[in-house]
């Protein structure tokens, strides 16, 4: 008999709070007469984050909620779920008394590791989780993990960074009472059940290689000692080169050509993928979305859109794997899609989502998200954040 | 100045694609394309984005389709 339960529902009504009754109503259905006992919510950022997340507390008083704005749309088994005004989409989770679901907010200021750390501790004071999902806002990721790891180690987590749709700081994560601009939100399931997941890098490497020999956080400045910028566009070709006389945005020439560290888990090579995001001139130092350590190799990465959508398949299977489930055991799942990913794919991952999603996992609830940086846990490497990337996280009985 | 050219575009790509496709123009361009309204200035810097956008979302045909309507 099932312990865990779940419901997901999505809308792309025009106005916020018709959304969220949309949603609510699709995943009550599902969920049936158990009481929600979580509220997973994700938003396009055409709704106001706070019209969204109030409508939900007044319609589950009492209930944890937890999420982060999505870029373009939401998306699941369904598929994408977008709307000219917007889009909603939610997980409900209840469960028998002997699991418990908690949540633990904390902004994000010049600190990240203390948020981590601070959130972190809220939950473990409740217990050891068996997974903790993590949305933040874009900028200090890596350090908000370590902050987890101080106060919750080994514990996996998964996760995606909050997303607008212009790239220009509109994203909100879920916080007490009102969704912020700068922060993280975290939810973690705890009790004798199966939680887990995977998290892969969807384009293949290349033998473009070069050591990065400068670097400040999330700035790559030089590469094998030469601009950064001049590097990547003898890789990537002319599709960059106004960039790296000008300056400028190279968000989209990257999503199919990314770079990577190599890293080896206990599953073999994992490649932490890093989207290169904008060349400042002069200089040629290249804006990335996740870290670039000084003195370590990068490859350059190369995929096609029915890559990046195929990538599912083995993300399912590799999910259904770590927590040793079949499909039909699964009860809820949470699916993490780069946005700058899905912007490359287009419709094709509408498509994708409903022949690979909907196809091995039929009738589980996931609530997707489309995100600007995914989290996830590697076997032998821990929990990683990285660009450009999918994972899925999985709950079973 | 030209006006409510952007907004022809993104209308175009709304009825002809998805809202989802209107998305992927505003990540692209980096500009919320859905804040130009049909009295609204054209940016030409945005103008020149979009345009160089719009072979991700739209065919050679739809897009010499939508060069004719600009235009008349």
């Amino acid at each position: 008999m099932a312990r865990l339960h779940a419901g997901a529902g999505s809308s792309s009504a025009r106005v916020a709070r018709d959304a969220v009754r949309e949603a609510l109503t699709q995943a009550r259905k599902e969920l049936g007469d158990v009481a929600p006992r979580l509220a997973y919510v994700a938003w396009s950022v055409e709704h106001d984050a706070s019209v969204v997340v109030a409508a939900l507390r007044e319609a589950l008083p009492g209930v944890p909620i937890h999420g982060a704005s999505s870029s373009l749309g939401v998306c699941g088994p369904q598929g994408i779920t977008a709307g000219a005004h917007g889009a909603v989409g939610i997980l409900l989770l209840g469960a028998d008394a002997d699991i418990a679901l908690h949540v633990a907010h904390a902004p994000v200021e010049a600190d990240g590791r203390e948020a981590g750390r601070k959130a972190a501790a809220e939950l473990m004071s409740k217990g050891r989780p068996k997974l903790i999902w993590m949305h933040a806002s874009p900028g200090k990721e890596e350090d908000i993990l370590l902050g987890i790891a101080d106060e919750a180690p080994g514990v996996p987590v998964f996760g995606g960074s909050a997303a607008d749709n212009a790239i220009a700081g509109e994203w909100r994560v879920v916080a007490s009472p009102e969704p912020i601009a700068s922060g993280v939100s975290l939810a973690a399931i705890y009790g004798e059940l199966r939680a887990g997941g995977a998290m892969l890098a969807p384009h293949s490497p290349t033998d473009r290689k070069a050591v990065v020999t400068r670097s400040k956080d999330r700035v790559l400045e030089a590469l094998d000692g030469r601009p950064a910028a001049r590097v990547l566009r003898e890789w990537i070709g002319d599709s960059i080169g106004s960039q790296v006389e000008e300056g400028g945005n190279i968000l989209a020439q990257t999503s199919l050509h990314p770079i990577a560290f190599p890293r080896t888990g206990s599953a073999g090579v994992h490649h932490v993928t890093v989207h290169p995001a904008v060349i400042h001139v002069p200089g040629g130092a290249v804006d990335l979305f996740a870290r670039a350590p000084q003195g370590s190799e990068l490859c350059l990465m190369q995929g096609t859109p029915e890559q990046l959508v195929d990538a599912l398949d083995p993300l399912i299977t590799a999910a259904l794997s770590s927590i040793g489930a079949a499909a039909s055991e699964v009860r809820a799942g949470v699916l993490i899609y780069c946005a700058g990913c899905a912007g490359a794919v287009g419709p094709l991952l509408h498509e994708g989502l409903i022949r690979h999603l909907h196809a091995r996992l039929p009738g589980v609830p996931v609530l997707g998200m489309l995100t600007f940086g995914e989290q996830g846990h590697v076997p032998g490497l821990g929990n990683l954040h990285q660009d450009l990337s999918l994972s899925l996280s999985l709950i079973a009985d | 100045m030209s006006t409510g050219n952007i907004h022809r575009i993104t209308s175009y790509v709304e009825q002809r694609k998805t809202p989802f496709a209107v998305s992927r123009l505003i990540m692209m361009t980096g500009s919320n394309l859905r804040s130009f309204g049909p009295d609204v200035e054209d940016d030409p810097a945005v103008m020149r984005k979009l345009r160089s956008a719009l072979g991700a979302v739209l065919t050679d045909t739809e897009i010499r389709e939508l060069e004719v309507q600009l235009a008349s």
